[in-house]
């Protein structure tokens, strides 16, 4: 028997209050985490859809917010492959197109000997003149094509040359042509909307991370004083400057703070009732010899608990509506599902704190109570 | 001197802006080990006189001292009861939810002790007031002559110096009355333990060592 004990003593007398708190508690977590899942999630994937190619940085349109709009001469090419520090260069032009309602799949215009076919697995073969494209594993089941199909692209009937696999979500569920063709399709000849690039950094597999950062940070600057025309990023920036990520992860604060602010009312709100009903409990508590510090433990207690059991009943709830999410069509081929223990364990600090922010107020509450005030016979 | 436990001086409680006096300077004391009475009419000051002594309320005037210190600060200090005072109140105030070992373990949540000495010490209190048996029952499958114990057991779990108890057997038949009154003066016997009882029934005058008589909030020489 110990303040544990009254506490669970405490929550279960009023199961169905206690519950609906939990209850209460979870949903806002699971908005809280279905949030930060989501943006994390499509941010790790972009990022990985960087890295799977071997991407060191972009070039890109200054002052563009979308990726989608940004346009930039192919003249560049050669200009950025003359440099020193740079290795290789990929000039790539994005497009979306629509196949059903609301549905799109993201379209990849690249030069035909481009390095960054060497990532993917691909059976068939890539596009080897403007008629041709190939689809990403996800692309084709989408699409239900299959190779040696025809697909009709914006009114434009092309051959699918092969199936590819890649490790990013995003090119598996994308489809690539040549740079000409989409150029064409798009009606933007003689331009991309970004260089990828691949820098040359000596020793870059005996290098430690800490050693390429550095270096690419440098070449970035150097890049960046020859072309100031253009946005010069390293992929982490440029992920979270230049896509429209960029409004989510704002977004996701506001969200977030709001649901802080619904759970700690929610606790805050049962547990001033609990501490309401039980005066006479707690009076007598205080009469007998309990030391104040005891009942605002006792009550921070529950107060915690309650946050920690809607923390994890969030959790429970934020994945179910996060795997909802990455598996419909407005969002397929965007993100792949991943359960960051990261993620999961600073939910469970944040409701314990939550918990004990909301404990407070009642706290100090049960501690006012006057034991003669209490004590009325009768 | 020195072995006295409480010690009062023209203690007096007002109430109603001092139109009424609970207790009009009141002095006594109390020796340790001592089996002691509060006697007197209904709304003669006797449970007011009880929360001074418990440290519970704060008096109008006058001074009250434990073991020469000066009462009020002393035992009106959070957690400064635990040890020092036990209370046995008339409707006992036992925890509705928790069984009777938990209601006889709750003073001793305060304590560092082990548990299984927690455990041992409640237990032998309970066999004291006759409720082995009954350790694991709801307080609500209690008749109120085993509440009253389960609140005598409380009192005395954490081995306080004085044990303070208004009217306990008000609420019982005489048979169980006497029961609990012969409970008190055995646990009084035996541990040494200094006890006060509130009561207003006269002829069970026997039982104590001393006793004062309140009428109208003053203490009447009899
Ligand atoms: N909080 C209060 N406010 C005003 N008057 C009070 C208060 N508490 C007690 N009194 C008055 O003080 C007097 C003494 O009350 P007290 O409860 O000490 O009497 P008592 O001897 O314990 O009576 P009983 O045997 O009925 O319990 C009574 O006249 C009562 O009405
Ligand atoms: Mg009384």
């Amino acid at each position: 028997m110990n303040i544990l004990t009254i506490t669970f003593n405490n929550i279960w007398r009023r199961k169905i209050r206690s519950l609906l708190t939990i209850l209460g508690v979870g949903i806002s977590i699971a908005a809280f985490v279905a949030i930060i899942g989501l943006s994390e999630g499509l941010k790790e994937s972009f990022i990985s859809n960087f890295k799977s190619r071997g991407t060191d940085l972009v070039v890109v349109e200054k002052g563009i917010l979308d990726i989608l709009s940004s346009k930039v001469d192919i003249s560049y090419r050669d200009k950025l492959k003359a440099m020193p520090e740079v290795e290789q260069v990929a000039p790539i032009l994005l497009d979306l197109f629509s196949f059903k309602f609301k549905q799109f799949i993201v379209l990849y215009g690249w030069e035909l000997d481009s390095y960054l076919f060497k990532e993917l697995k691909i059976r068939g073969s890539f596009p080897k003149n403007d008629q041709e494209v190939t689809l990403g594993a996800l692309a084709a089941k989408r699409l239900n094509k299959t190779t040696g199909e025809q697909l009709n692209i914006k009114g434009k009937l092309y051959t699918v040359a092969g199936i590819f696999q890649s490790k990013s979500i995003i090119e598996d569920g994308a489809v690539i042509m040549s740079l000409e063709s989409l150029q064409k399709l798009k009606d933007a000849q003689g331009k991309v909307s970004l260089y990828n690039i691949k820098l040359n950094i000596p020793f870059r597999s005996k290098a430690g991370y800490a050693q390429i950062n550095q270096s690419i940070e440098q070449a970035e600057e150097r890049i960046a004083r020859a072309l100031p025309e253009l946005e010069v990023k390293n992929i982490q920036n440029f992920i979270s400057n230049n896509t429209p990520m960029y409004l989510i992860f704002n977004f996701t604060w506001a969200l977030s703070v709001v649901a802080f602010i619904i759970v700690v009312l929610g606790i805050v709100n049962t547990m001033a009732a609990s501490v309401l009903e039980r005066t006479q409990e707690i009076g007598i508590l205080l009469a007998i010899g309990w030391r104040n510090l005891s009942v605002v433990g006792m009550v921070l207690c529950e107060s915690m608990l309650l946050g920690l059991a809607g923390g994890i009943v969030g959790l429970g709830f934020g994945y179910l509506m996060m795997n909802i999410f990455v598996l419909s069509p407005q969002l397929a081929g965007l993100m792949a599902m991943t359960y960051d223990p990261v993620l999961i364990l600073k939910v469970l600090i944040i409701s314990l704190g939550l918990g004990l922010v909301s404990g407070i107020y009642p706290a100090l509450k049960a501690i006012a109570i006057e034991p003669m005030k209490v004590l009325r016979y009768g | 001197m020195d072995n006295i436990l409480i010690q009062t001086k023209d203690l007096s409680k007002y109430y109603a802006d001092g139109k009424v006096a609970a207790l009009d300077k009141v002095n006594f004391n109390i020796k340790r080990g001592e089996f002691f009475a509060i006697k007197g009419p209904s709304g003669s000051g006797k449970s007011t006189l009880l929360h001074l002594i418990g440290g519970l309320d704060k008096p109008t005037s006058g001074e009250m001292y434990f073991e020469g210190k000066d009462l009020n600060s002393f035992l009106r200090k959070s957690g400064s009861r635990l040890q020092n005072v036990g209370f046995v109140f008339q409707v006992f105030y036992l925890w509705p939810t928790l069984n009777v070992l938990q209601n006889v373990l709750l003073p001793l949540v305060e304590l560092k002790m082990n548990a299984k000495e927690k455990t041992q010490r409640a237990d032998r209190l309970l066999e004291t007031v006759g409720l082995s048996r009954k350790r694991q029952a709801a307080i609500s499958n209690l008749s109120v002559g085993e509440r009253q114990r389960v609140a005598i057991a409380r009192s005395l779990v954490a081995q306080p110096k004085l044990v303070l108890a208004d009217e306990p057997t008000g609420s019982l038949d005489s048979k169980n009355a006497e029961n609990i009154l012969q409970l008190f003066k055995k646990i009084n016997r035996e541990s040494g333990t200094t006890i006060v009882i509130v009561t207003h029934e006269r002829m069970l005058d026997s039982y104590f060592d001393r006793s004062i008589n309140l009428f109208d909030g003053r203490i009447k020489q009899i």
